[in-house]
């Protein structure tokens, strides 16, 4: 008897939330905008990372570049000294405020956010290499870039891919705040649901169950990565 | 082949190589040995540049390699304005340490002056309490100064050193002007280096770390080729209008001029439509043999079935030997070897020798840093004996092993044989 009345209740709630206008798509749209998001911050921020970290170490080892060394300084310290909120606040109602693509602010956003992160550990990465690499790059005659190329940065991919797999992970996450600019990702859909309905456990159940499936999709992906990088390693 | 004039290194105040003058000729087998802090491992690194010498010169077929850039004029007035602020600072340091002698002279003689619990009244045990404490008093006194000498030492040497450095390298700056700067890549194509750690990449199989360097540097082989051909060297001997200049030089009518021009342009673009044919054939050539060479190098040290394997799981002696081919892989004209055989398993060591003397007799030209005495009694066609950043001692090994003159030769070899 009891336990007819709770499923019956429940069923009206899954209707409510789910069935009902067809709110099951806008929970699939808004994780497409989720996904969107953070795959563009996540090319965007491996580019500028990667260039930040190479620029320093060109820096430190020959002393030339010193003006962008300084510039991507001041990028690491400011970018990490600020919340992504108000990165994000700043950069829509100041920045691109003319811009009307959301999505690509966002993107930008979180990528340049993520990309002083990736440049700390791309740089640690680089730093992590014995020493003797690059002398035995350039004794061979290959040149700086060269050696960085084909020698250096492969190596340190591989030391940088478990940091990478953390700091991707936690931009998906952030990007749950894109809702404060008025894009509907699974943060907002979830949240307009809520609101629509009346009903609180199921509309963040279904948000939180998504971001759970992408989370453990990149770790999947970063797992692979890792272990087709790390072939070298296996004494057979 | 190689030629080293006055060489010096300096690293920030050490001061590792001060002033090396040899001269190595093509099939030359160079032994170096001395005691570690010597300067060995740095003079060999010099040599391909690893290391920026602070001063000096280094030739490689009679051609200068070491380039330094010369100091603009605000870094002149800038060295100008260093050094005697440098000295200064050295002299102001020098007055310490003397003033900090003197007061250690001084503790040392108070301490002497004190007596000695031993001596003093057995019974009056607080008598003999204060003695002690004064002592040790003392004893931390003499320690504390003793320490602050040290540190203002170093500060002292470190001052002077600088100066030096700067100084030496405002001297060799009207040498320096003006000269071009040398393509170090190039040039380290021709001497291949070995080092003590292997350094192989471990990302990469036995097979591509071999072929990792000729592939990467292809097109320096085509443009060295296309640049000894004979289609080059017809080329050349056409005689070149000025073709920067829009205007007619003088002399020569503007008809005349712009025919010349026309024809000078045409005969280019025929050259170099026939450059860009026979460089894409002749890479095409040199990368074919690129693979066969290096398994034929692997082959060579019986390793062949290892091509595929990556570093890691190969033995100290295996890696060290594919360290040995990857470099013998770019054809080079000399060979460096930096302690090759230091961070070897006893076992290991015989095997890596054993290559390194095939190549000895096959007439390479090679600079050996090693502690392995017999071998370089063995191999080596000149031993140089370095202490202190110099060459104390160069001779045959027979008359550098028989019969050394020098005293710290005398005393190193006592110590290693």
């Amino acid at each position: 008897m009891n336990n007819t009345v709770l499923l019956s209740s429940f069923m009206d709630s899954f209707n409510k939330v789910f069935i009902e206008d067809d709110r099951w798509k806008s929970y699939l749209e808004g994780m497409a905008v989720t996904i969107a998001v953070s795959i563009l911050a996540i090319i965007i921020g491996v580019a500028i990372g990667l260039t930040v970290a190479i620029v320093k170490n060109i820096n430190l080892n020959t002393g030339k570049l010193k003006i962008l060394n300084k510039i991507g300084d001041f990028y690491v310290t400011v970018i990490r000294g600020i919340p992504v909120m108000v990165q994000l606040l700043f950069m829509y109602f100041v920045v691109l405020f003319a811009f009307d693509y959301k999505i690509i602010t966002g993107a930008i956003v979180f990528g340049i956010n993520s990309g002083a992160y990736v440049a700390e550990i791309f740089r640690g990465g680089i730093m992590s290499i014995d020493k003797g690499q690059m002398e035995a790059g350039r004794s061979l005659g290959l040149s700086y870039g060269k050696t960085m190329s084909k020698v250096i940065v492969p190596q340190a991919m591989k030391n940088a891919i478990p940091p990478l797999g953390n700091e991707f992970i936690a931009l998906i996450k952030e990007t749950a705040i894109i809702g404060t600019i008025g894009i509907v990702d699974i943060t907002k859909a979830a949240d307009d649901i809520r609101s629509v309905t009346y009903e609180f456990f199921l509309p963040l159940a279904a948000a939180a169950l998504m971001y759970l499936v992408i989370v453990m999709t990149l770790t999947k992906v970063m797992k692979i990565v890792e272990r087709r990088l790390g072939k070298s390693d296996t004494r057979s | 082949m190689i030629r080293v004039v006055d060489l010096h290194k300096h690293f920030g105040a050490l001061k590792v190589l001060n002033g090396i003058d040899i001269n190595i000729e093509k099939g030359e087998k160079v032994a170096v040995i001395g005691p570690s802090g010597s300067g060995k491992s740095t003079f060999l690194r010099c040599i391909n540049l690893l290391e920026q010498p602070t001063a000096g010169q280094i030739f490689f077929e009679e051609k200068e390699i070491t380039y330094y850039q010369p100091l603009n004029k605000l870094g002149l007035i800038i060295a100008d304005k260093k050094i005697p602020r440098l000295n200064k600072t050295a002299d102001k340091y020098k007055a310490k340490l003397d003033i900090l002698e003197a007061k250690l002279s001084e503790i040392k003689m108070t301490n002497t002056s004190i007596p000695s619990p031993e001596i003093g009244e057995g019974n009056d045990s607080q008598n003999d309490a204060t003695a002690v404490d004064t002592s040790s008093i003392l004893d931390k006194q003499v320690i504390r100064t003793n320490k602050k000498i040290a540190a203002v030492k170093s500060k002292m040497i470190a001052a002077t050193v600088e100066s030096e450095s700067i100084q030496k390298r405002m001297e060799i700056n009207d040498s320096v002007l003006g000269k071009p700067k040398v393509k170090i890549n190039d040039i380290r194509k021709n001497m291949g280096m070995v080092f003590q750690h292997f350094n192989l990449f471990p990302h990469m199989t036995v097979l591509d770390n071999i072929i990792a360097a000729p592939t990467e540097s292809l097109n320096y082989e085509v443009k060295k080729i296309i640049a000894d051909s004979d289609l080059t060297k017809d080329f050349m001997t056409i005689e070149k209008p000025i073709l920067q200049t829009k205007k007619a030089p003088e002399g020569l009518a503007k008809a005349e001029y712009s025919i010349a021009n026309k024809e000078y342009l045409q005969v280019k673009a025929e050259y170099d439509a026939k450059v860009k044919i026979m460089a894409t054939k002749t890479k095409a050539k040199l990368h074919a043999k690129i693979k066969p060479h290096a398994l034929q190098l692997l082959e060579r040290i019986g390793l062949t079935e290892k091509a595929l394997s990556y570093p890691n799981t190969l033995s100290g002696g295996q890696k060290q030997r594919i360290a040995i081919i990857r470099a013998l892989a770019m054809r080079p004209d000399v060979m460096l070897f930096d302690e090759p055989t230091s961070a070897l398993d006893p076992e290991m060591v015989g095997e890596v020798l054993d290559l390194i003397k095939q190549l000895a007799e096959e007439g390479m030209t090679m600079i050996i840093v090693t502690h392995e005495m017999n071998f370089a009694k063995e191999v080596a066609t000149r031993v140089l004996f370095m202490d202190g950043g110099l060459i104390m001692e160069e001779n045959t090994p027979q008359e550098l092993f028989g019969a050394p003159k020098n005293e710290r030769l005398k005393t190193f070899l006592s110590k290693v044989l």
